[in-house]
């Protein structure tokens, strides 16, 4: 081996080192996903980490929103916004899921019975 | 400006290799990336030094020179679509889809919302841009998923392909010698526009098969007799899919100048796969058919030999070789229908004609013009033979096959055209090599002239298309959407991006860098506790496994709770509780007395419920219906009844007027009506506790709201049941007690209520008023193996209060068969807790 070549390795190997360290910090997050069901039915599994507006409609349908705003009042409105998934506005009679905190960690859930949805962390 | 061969060289090397590398990273377990980036950067160290002893004179371009170049090159990028600043081409839905998946989601990027499935595509040109998005994200708004993230991505993108192209033109500046402000002009206008004659090509095939056949102004592709013939320009390419070519023309001029290195072919070739498969399996074939060429022509074989079982070539086939064609593996193995598999496609004469025209036109005038400089090439022959024969066959859907794998040899011929024109204008002038060169040359210049028609106007056709505002083509958004092989969507969309049946896929067993259901990157599969949730009669239910019970089992439960619905509810219309209730339609005959057929559950429900009915001295009652149905504490806006409607209603709870006979229910009340809600749920507790143990999990919680089951333990602890504090925020705790393998029962007034008048109405009804049941505690949790023992105490000690709930508690258990219950816990209405405790009373 040639006095070239063991400079070669050295320099791979800090590379190495510093590629390890911007791993580490870019793709150390968690990676939580946020699992809807609407009347015992998978109706949408998303990243906790997408920030969106979803409009959970009673037949299951999921639609998402670029504004909150959008939200015609049917349905239920949860908020992904910085890894936490929030109920904010739903059409149900008694409104417990709207008042319900906000979720973040695997298996918590936000339900509303009426309108029989599921918001759990996995 | 002298450009200096070296530093171009390792800096083109560093685009080609750096997404790799972050590929490697973000994609595959710790270990792959470091042995595979080990070997590559030592043989890349290798690669760098053997080429540059390989390389020709520095050449110098004029800063005046260069800086038109870029802006060319900056504005016609712009022009096209890049940062969505003009309108972007169809297929930009997918790149922005792609670069939108890649910044919002951990990597490998897993789909899992419809058929569970991993992002496989060519993400080389995605990867630098997603990155900066994601870093960009973090550091700006926390959060990678934002406008912002992807704005910045989508620049990054738009200037990370402007620089690839400006390197392609340097690059290509090197090897041909363009050393002439002439020459340098005249390059960057046929790399961005190089194209053969369409349109004269158009005219004939018309002028032969007669009209209408192919429509001179389309200048998308020659398209008839079925086949699908298009070799699209560089600027279609550079529009439409240039993530797929900017890398691949750049391995190209690599490949070029360097093929006799063979020792280092895998290493140079292999990043195409990240940028396309045609491409790569086009490349492949002219590098394995150059060196057999070299084996042949060389007198001593064994140097050959050796040089193409390198140390480089194994190892890197080995480490980065065998990481990305396992990527790709499930990708290109699925099953797909028979249409796109690869096909050779129907000849007849005309068809012959046909693609003999079109590739005379598109490629065949430049190749003849340049024969003279390339006769003793053995890739100029290949390179012809295999843009001849690739219209006769097709793969994959639309014209795919013919554009993907016409990209290396089109740009070969391209490089041969500049060499050509460079060659022609540095010829001493009025030899007879000149005269024939200057020819040819004109030849091609007037075939270029031609040729740039069409890409000019597709340039047109995007400004003419031009509306102020944001132009980014995003209507995917995620491919996230597509992935299911059941759609009616088109094969395009469900074949292109993903690898289906991820388990026992080679890449995601062993090399992925995580797996779809372990969310952290450690690389390390973590076993994780599954849990199923559910809403089931007006209850939320959550079973959580902490041993190795199936998912197949935990659907299973859920299933007899579905089950469970259709005898309990209440409210459905199809349940056998809800007939009962409604019989006054169909009473079976006329004195009033109602018979019907019931289910064993129903039955073991009622038995027990009329027994304990008598045990707690009527204080619980099965048959409270038209009472509780008066009451309406789940909208949030309920109301106290009228008085006389409650008393009327008193008269019909008699529980003694129904009367159960093997399976046969006898009501002799024509008005009575069941109210489970105290005892089903008890009761289904237990039926679930049952069909675990007969399935062999024995370590499980599960809650139906406040009756929670708990069967064995959690493995070196209990489970902890936090007794929620009174009308305190959801899930909030007063305290919590640690049980294993029994049920713990918690009622309580503040669960569903209303006020009126300053008064709480709350959900206990007392059966001797037909009102809310108020003593001195708000709570009470009853701790049984028997649920539904455990429930209807739980609501009988609701209205004996705390003082003759303990009396009660005291003699119940010598009364009952059966499990014992084992503690009770009183929360008052003061927030005092009071235990009690059946071994205490023991002693």
């Amino acid at each position: 081996m040639k006095k070239n070549d063991i400079k070669v390795i050295l320099i791979i190997c800090i590379c190495l080192l510093i590629f390890f360290f911007i791993w580490k910090s870019v793709f150390s997050s968690k990676g939580y996903k946020v699992l809807i069901s609407v009347n015992n039915e998978k109706a949408l599994c998303i990243d906790l980490q997408n920030n969106c507006n979803i409009q959970i409609k009673s037949d299951g349908e999921c639609i998402m929103l670029k504004d909150a705003e959008e939200y015609d009042g049917t349905g239920n409105l949860l908020i992904i916004e910085n890894g936490q998934a929030n109920m904010v506005s739903a059409d149900c009679p008694d409104k417990i899921c709207v008042g319900m905190p906000a979720i973040q960690n695997t298996d918590e859930s936000i339900v509303c019975m009426p309108n029989k949805v599921i918001v759990t962390v996995q | 400006m002298k450009l200096n061969s070296k530093n171009l060289l390792i800096t083109t090397l560093l685009y080609i290799y750096i997404p790799v590398a972050i590929f490697l990273i973000g994609f595959t377990a710790v270990w792959v990336w470091i042995i595979t980036l080990a070997v590559g950067g030592y043989f890349g160290y290798k690669m760098y030094t053997e080429y540059c002893e390989n390389m020709g004179d520095d050449i110098c371009i004029s800063w005046p020179v260069f800086a038109v170049v870029v802006s060319v090159i900056v504005i016609v990028c712009v022009l096209i679509g890049y940062g969505g600043i003009f309108p972007q081409a169809g297929d930009w839905y997918k790149h922005n889809a792609v670069l939108h998946d890649l910044i919002n989601k951990s990597w490998p990027v897993y789909y899992t919302s419809n058929e569970e499935s991993m992002l496989t595509y060519y993400l080389g040109q995605y990867l630098v841009p997603a990155i900066i998005g994601k870093l960009a994200g973090n550091l700006l708004v926390h959060n990678s998923n934002s406008d912002i993230a992807f704005a910045v991505a989508e620049f990054a993108m738009a200037a990370w392909g402007i620089v690839g192209i400006v390197l392609v033109y340097l690059n290509l500046a090197r090897i041909t010698l363009a050393d002439t402000v002439t020459k340098q002009i005249r390059m960057i206008w046929i790399i961005l526009f190089f194209c053969g004659a369409l349109p004269v090509a158009q005219i004939v095939c018309n002028d032969i098969f007669g009209d209408n056949m192919y429509s001179l102004g389309s200048h998308h592709w020659l398209l008839a007799n079925g086949l699908m013939l298009q070799y699209r320009s560089n600027l279609v390419m550079l529009r439409w899919v240039y993530p797929q070519v900017i890398v691949i023309w750049l391995i190209i001029i690599l490949f070029m100048e360097n093929k006799k290195k063979l020792n280092h072919y895998v290493l140079l070739l292999l990043p195409i796969l990240l940028y396309g498969t045609f491409s790569i399996v086009v490349m492949a074939i002219l590098a394995v058919g150059y060196a057999i060429f070299c084996l042949i022509k060389s007198k001593d074989k064994l140097p050959v030999v050796k040089n193409v079982l390198s140390l480089s070539n194994i190892f890197v086939a080995l480490t980065l070789g065998v990481v990305l064609v396992a990527y790709f593996w499930g990708y290109i193995q699925v099953d797909k229908p028979d249409y796109m598999s690869f096909q050779v496609i129907d000849i007849n004469f005309t068809r012959i004609v046909n693609i003999l025209i079109f590739d005379l036109f598109m490629f065949g005038i430049f190749s003849i013009c340049v024969y003279p400089r390339q006769k003793k090439s053995y890739i100029y022959y290949a390179v012809n033979v295999l843009l001849a024969v690739i219209p006769f066959f097709t793969m994959g859907i639309f014209n795919d096959w013919i554009m993907g794998t016409s990209i290396p040899g089109l740009f070969i011929i391209l490089i041969y055209v500049v060499d050509m024109l460079n060659a022609n204008d540095s010829l001493v002038k009025d030899s007879e090599k000149s005269k024939k060169y200057a020819i040819l040359s004109s030849v091609i210049i007037v075939t270029l002239l031609i040729g740039s028609w069409y890409p000019l106007m597709e340039i047109k056709e995007n400004i003419v298309a031009y509306v102020p505002g944001d132009n980014t083509w995003d209507g995917y958004g995620s491919l996230e959407q597509y992935s299911d092989r059941n759609s009616e969507e088109s094969e395009d969309l469900i074949y292109n991006y993903y690898t289906y049946d991820l388990d026992g896929k080679f890449f995601y067993e062993y090399l992925a860098a995580n797996k779809i259901e372990d969310s952290s990157t450690s690389g390390v599969v973590k076993k994780k506790k599954l849990s199923v949730s559910g809403i089931y009669f007006d209850t939320y239910i959550s079973i959580t496994s902490y041993d190795d019970t199936t998912q197949e089992i935990l659907d299973g439960a859920l299933e007899k709770c579905d089950e469970y619905s259709h005898i309990f509810s209440k409210t459905d219309s199809d349940s056998e509780v809800y007939k009962i209730n409604s019989r006054q339609n169909n009473m079976s005959n006329e004195e009033g007395i109602y018979r019907t057929e019931i289910s064993e559950d129903l039955r073991n429900v009622l038995e027990a419920g009329i027994k304990y009915g008598e045990l707690t001295g009527d204080r619980f009652n099965i048959a409270m219906g038209t009472v509780t149905k008066l009451w309406d504490f789940q909208s949030g806006n309920g109301t106290v009844p009228e008085e006389e409607l409650i008393d009327e209603a008193l008269e019909h709870i008699d529980y003694s007027c129904i009367s159960i006979d093997g399976n046969i229910l006898e009501i002799t009340d024509s008005r009575i009506e069941l109210d489970l809600g105290g005892i089903a749920k008890g009761y289904i507790a237990n039926e679930l506790r049952d069909y675990f143990l007969e399935n062999g999990s024995n370590s499980l919680l599960i809650a139906l709201g406040g009756n929670i089951m708990c069967i064995g333990d959690k493995g070196n602890s209990g489970f902890t049941v936090g007794i929620q504090k009174p009308y305190g925020g959801q899930g909030e705790a007063i305290t919590s007690i640690e049980v294993s393998d029994t049920s713990v029962v918690s009622s309580g007034v503040y669960e569903r209520y209303f006020e009126q008048d300053g008064i709480k109405y709350h959900h206990i009804l007392n059966p001797v008023t037909g009102y809310s049941a108020n003593t001195d505690i708000d709570g009470v949790s009853v701790v049984c193996k028997d649920s539904m023992k455990a429930d209807i105490l739980s609501t009988t000690l609701l209205m004996l209060g705390r003082e003759y709930g303990m009396e009660y508690l005291d003699t119940i258990n010598d009364s009952i068969d059966g499990e014992p219950v084992t503690e009770v816990v009183f929360v008052s209405d003061s927030g005092k807790i009071t235990y009690w405790n059946y071994d205490d009373e023991e002693k």
